[in-house]
C-alpha cells in the first residue's frame, strides 16, 4: 500500500516537474527562469546529496603538455567502469559523467585544441572543466563530486588520476581491454567513408601514420604490397616530406583535423601507425592496429593481440617483416582464405 | 569575472566569440580582477539559438570543435568549462550570483537569454575612461607556436595575416552578400610578390575556402594546409606584422589584439554597433595603422593600403 502511494506520489512528482519544463521551455525569460535556475539548483544539491553523480579529475602533474593520447586512453578507463556499473552494477546508474583537467598555467604545447576534440568523442561526458588554477578546481569540485565520498578503487573515486605518461603496465592494460569506442561527429565519419570509397575502391585499405623515425617504411610496405590502397594521414607537422608511391594517397595538405583523421582511421581496413588518437580510435572500432613507438621508453618487445600488435620501438630491424606479416594475416582473413 | 556564453542564443561565431571575449576583459578589468572563470553551455537536444536553425544534434560537436580555440584567448583565462547539460549549469550559475562576481553577460541579461554580442559600446566606454584597452591574447598555448612557426618558415620576412571572407566557400553558408571578391585578393598578393618580395602572406579560414591558385603563389603559406587549425591561426594574427581581410571573425581578432590591420567591406549596418560613422578611418580605440574600408576592396586599392601600412611600420621599426 505504501509502495503503490510512493510509485503514485512519484509519478505526480514527475508529471508536475515535466509540464513545468514545458511551460519554461515557452516562457525563457525573467522571472520564470529564475525559477528554473532556483528548481534545478535544489534537484542539482539532492543528486550530490544521493552520491550518483560521476565527476573525474585528471591532473597533468605538472607536465607541460597533455597528452589527447593519455586523456582518450582515460576516457576509455572511466567508460568501462561505467559499463561493469552498466551490466552489474547498483542502482541508480550512471549513464553520465563530467571530466575536470588540471593543466600546467605554464602550458606551452599548442594541443589543448586536441584534447578537446578527444574530450568531444565520448557520447556519455556531460562536461568538460579546464583549470589553469588550483582555487577554481577546488571551488568547483564541491558542485561536481559528491562530499566526503573516496570510495577509491572505484569509478566512484574522488582521487585524481595522474594524466602524465602511461607505463608499460597501463599500455598493455589498455590493449587488452574491451574497449568502449568513440563517437566521432557525422560529418567526419560521412567523409571518411566518402574519401576511402572513392580512392579505395573495393581495394583493402591501410590507413598509414608512421612515426618520423620509421617514415621510410611507407614506400617499403607499399611496393611490397601494390594490391593495397594505403591512406596516409601523417598531419606532416614535423615537416618531413610525403612519401611518393602510386598506392599511397596522401592526405598531407587535406587540411584534417583530428576527428577527421580518426575518422579515416577508423573507416579503412587496417591502421598501420602512431600510438596516438587515431590509432586507438582504429583499436576502438575493432579494426586490426599495428601500434608503433609511444608507450614506455624503456621496453622494446613487441606485444601481440588477436587484432592488434604493438612495435614499442621503432628502430627495431624487424619492423618491416612484422608488419607485412601482420598485413599479409589480416589480409588472409578477409578475404576468407585462411 | 564570469564569462557565460550559452549557445541556446549566442551565436556559433568567430567574430562573436572574440568580442564576448574581449567584453569579458573589459568588464575584469573594470572589475579589477585578473582571473575570468569561462562556461560554454550547450544544450545537445537544441544545440542553437533560431537564428541558426542550421545547427543541429548531429552536427554541433563539429562546430563547437571548430570554434573551440577561440574561447583561449584571455590573457586572465583561469579555468574553462563546457557544459552539455543546461540544468547543470544552474548550480554554478547560483553560485557565482550569490558571491556577487561581476558577469558577463548580467545575470539578469543571461536570465532574459540576451547578449550583445556585436557592439563596442562597454569596450570604447572603457578606452574613453582609462585609454586603454586589455587586448586578447594567442589562444593559451599557442603563443610560443607561433614564434617558433615564424622563426622556421617566415624567415625574418614581413608577415601579413590574410582572411577573405569566402562564406559561398565554407562548410554551411551564410550571408553572402559579407564576401569578399577572390580575383581582386589574389591579384592584389600575386602584385605585392613582385614588389615586396620580403613580405609573406599567410592566408587564413577553413580548408574549403581559399582559391588553389594560391599554392602557385611564391610568397603565400596556407597554414591549414599544413595541418595547423584555429588556435594556430588566431595566434599566428597576434604575432603577425599586419593583418588584411574582410570584415569578419579574424578581422575581430585582429581589432582586439591590437595588430596593424586593414579591415574592408565592412558592412553599413554595423557602425551604429561601433559608434563610426560609415566611410570612419579607424575604430575609437584605433591608430593609424588600424584602418577599415567600408566598400568592396579592389586589388588597387588593397596594394595602396599595404604600402601606406607597410612603409610606416618599415620607417618605425627602422627608427
Amino acid at each position: 500500500m505504501r509502495d503503490d502511494f510512493a510509485k503514485v506520489l512519484r509519478r505526480w512528482l514527475f508529471a508536475l516537474l515535466s509540464f513545468g519544463l514545458r511551460v519554461y521551455r515557452r516562457l525563457r525569460f525573467f522571472p520564470f527562469t529564475l525559477c528554473y535556475v532556483l528548481l534545478l539548483s535544489a534537484l542539482r544539491i539532492v543528486e550530490l546529496r544521493r552520491k550518483n553523480r560521476l565527476a573525474r579529475v585528471g591532473d597533468g602533474n605538472g607536465v607541460a603538455s597533455l597528452s589527447p593520447l593519455r586523456v582518450m586512453m582515460w576516457l576509455d578507463e572511466i567508460g568501462r567502469e561505467l559499463k561493469m556499473l552498466d551490466d552489474i552494477g547498483p542502482e541508480p546508474r550512471v549513464r553520465r559523467f563530467d571530466v575536470c583537467l588540471k593543466l600546467s598555467p605554464d602550458a606551452a604545447d599548442a594541443n589543448l585544441h586536441d584534447v578537446f576534440s578527444v574530450l568531444l568523442t565520448s557520447s556519455r561526458l556531460r562536461s568538460m572543466g579546464f583549470y589553469w588554477d588550483e582555487s577554481a578546481l577546488r571551488e568547483d569540485l564541491p558542485l561536481l563530486q559528491a562530499a566526503g565520498d573516496r570510495r577509491t578503487d572505484t569509478v566512484w573515486s574522488t582521487l585524481r588520476d595522474d594524466l602524465r605518461r602511461p607505463g608499460l603496465e597501463a599500455c598493455r592494460a589498455f590493449l587488452d581491454a574491451d574497449h568502449q569506442g568513440v563517437a566521432l561527429p557525422v560529418a567526419a565519419s560521412r567523409d571518411a567513408h566518402t574519401l576511402v570509397k572513392r580512392q579505395g575502391g573495393a581495394a583493402y585499405a591501410v590507413c598509414l601514420n608512421l612515426p618520423e623515425e620509421v617514415r621510410w617504411l611507407a614506400g617499403e610496405i607499399a611496393a611490397t604490397r601494390s594490391d593495397v590502397k594505403f591512406f596516409d594521414i601523417d598531419p606532416m607537422l614535423s615537416g618531413s616530406p610525403p612519401a611518393v608511391a602510386a598506392n599511397v594517397l596522401s592526405l598531407y595538405a587535406y587540411g584534417l583535423n583530428l576527428h577527421e583523421r580518426m575518422a579515416v582511421a577508423q573507416t579503412t581496413d587496417v591502421y598501420v601507425g602512431r600510438f596516438d588518437e587515431a590509432g586507438c580510435a582504429a583499436l576502438f572500432a575493432g579494426r586490426p592496429t599495428v601500434l608503433i613507438g609511444g608507450g614506455a621508453a624503456a621496453y622494446s618487445e613487441p606485444l601481440s593481440r588477436a587484432t592488434a600488435l604493438w612495435l614499442p620501438d621503432p628502430s627495431s630491424p624487424a619492423i618491416r617483416t612484422a608488419v607485412l606479416e601482420f598485413l599479409r594475416r589480416h589480409m588472409v582473413a578477409a578475404a576468407g582464405i585462411g | 569575472m564570469i564569462g557565460v556564453y550559452d549557445f541556446s542564443y549566442a551565436p556559433y561565431a568567430l567574430g562573436d566569440a572574440l568580442t564576448w571575449t574581449m567584453n569579458l576583459n573589459v568588464g575584469a578589468a573594470e572589475a579589477g580582477v585578473d582571473a575570468v572563470d569561462q562556461y560554454l553551455v550547450i544544450d545537445p537536444g537544441r544545440p542553437s539559438s533560431p537564428f541558426q536553425p542550421f545547427v543541429d544534434t548531429h552536427n554541433y560537436v563539429s562546430i563547437i570543435d571548430d570554434l573551440f580555440p577561440a574561447f583561449l584567448c584571455s590573457p586572465w583565462l583561469r579555468s574553462l568549462k563546457l557544459i552539455r547539460h543546461p540544468p547543470s549549469f544552474n548550480l554554478f550559475l547560483l553560485r557565482e550570483a550569490v558571491r556577487r562576481r561581476p558577469m558577463w553577460p548580467s545575470l539578469f541579461s543571461h536570465l532574459n537569454r540576451k547578449l550583445d554580442f556585436i557592439s563596442h559600446r562597454r569596450i570604447d566606454a572603457f578606452y574613453a575612461k582609462h585609454g586603454y584597452l586589455p587586448w586578447l591574447t594567442a589562444p593559451r598555448g599557442y603563443g610560443a607556436w607561433a614564434d617558433a612557426f615564424r622563426r622556421k618558415h617566415c624567415d625574418g620576412r614581413f608577415v601579413v595575416a590574410i582572411n577573405v571572407r569566402q562564406g559561398a566557400l565554407s562548410l554551411r553558408p551564410a550571408n553572402l552578400y559579407r564576401d569578399s571578391p577572390w580575383p581582386e585578393w589574389q591579384a592584389f598578393m600575386a602584385r605585392a610578390a613582385t614588389r615586396h618580395p620580403e613580405v609573406v602572406f599567410l592566408v587564413l579560414g577553413g580548408y574549403t575556402e581559399w582559391d588553389r591558385a594560391l599554392c602557385r603563389l611564391p610568397n603565400v603559406l596556407i597554414p591549414r594546409a599544413m595541418g595547423f587549425g584555429l588556435g594556430h591561426e588566431l595566434a599566428l594574427v597576434q604575432r603577425a606584422d599586419l593583418f588584411m581581410g574582410s570584415s569578419s571573425g579574424f578581422a575581430a581578432m585582429a581589432t582586439f589584439c591590437n595588430v596593424p590591420y586593414v579591415i574592408t567591406k565592412i558592412q553599413h549596418l554595423f557602425a551604429q554597433y561601433i559608434d563610426v560613422p560609415v566611410g570612419g578611418r579607424h575604430y575609437r580605440f584605433g591608430n593609424e595603422n588600424q584602418i577599415l574600408y567600408w566598400d568592396t576592396e579592389t586589388q588597387d586599392v588593397l596594394l595602396d593600403f599595404f604600402e601606406e601600412v607597410h612603409e610606416r611600420l618599415r620607417a618605425k621599426g627602422g627608427s
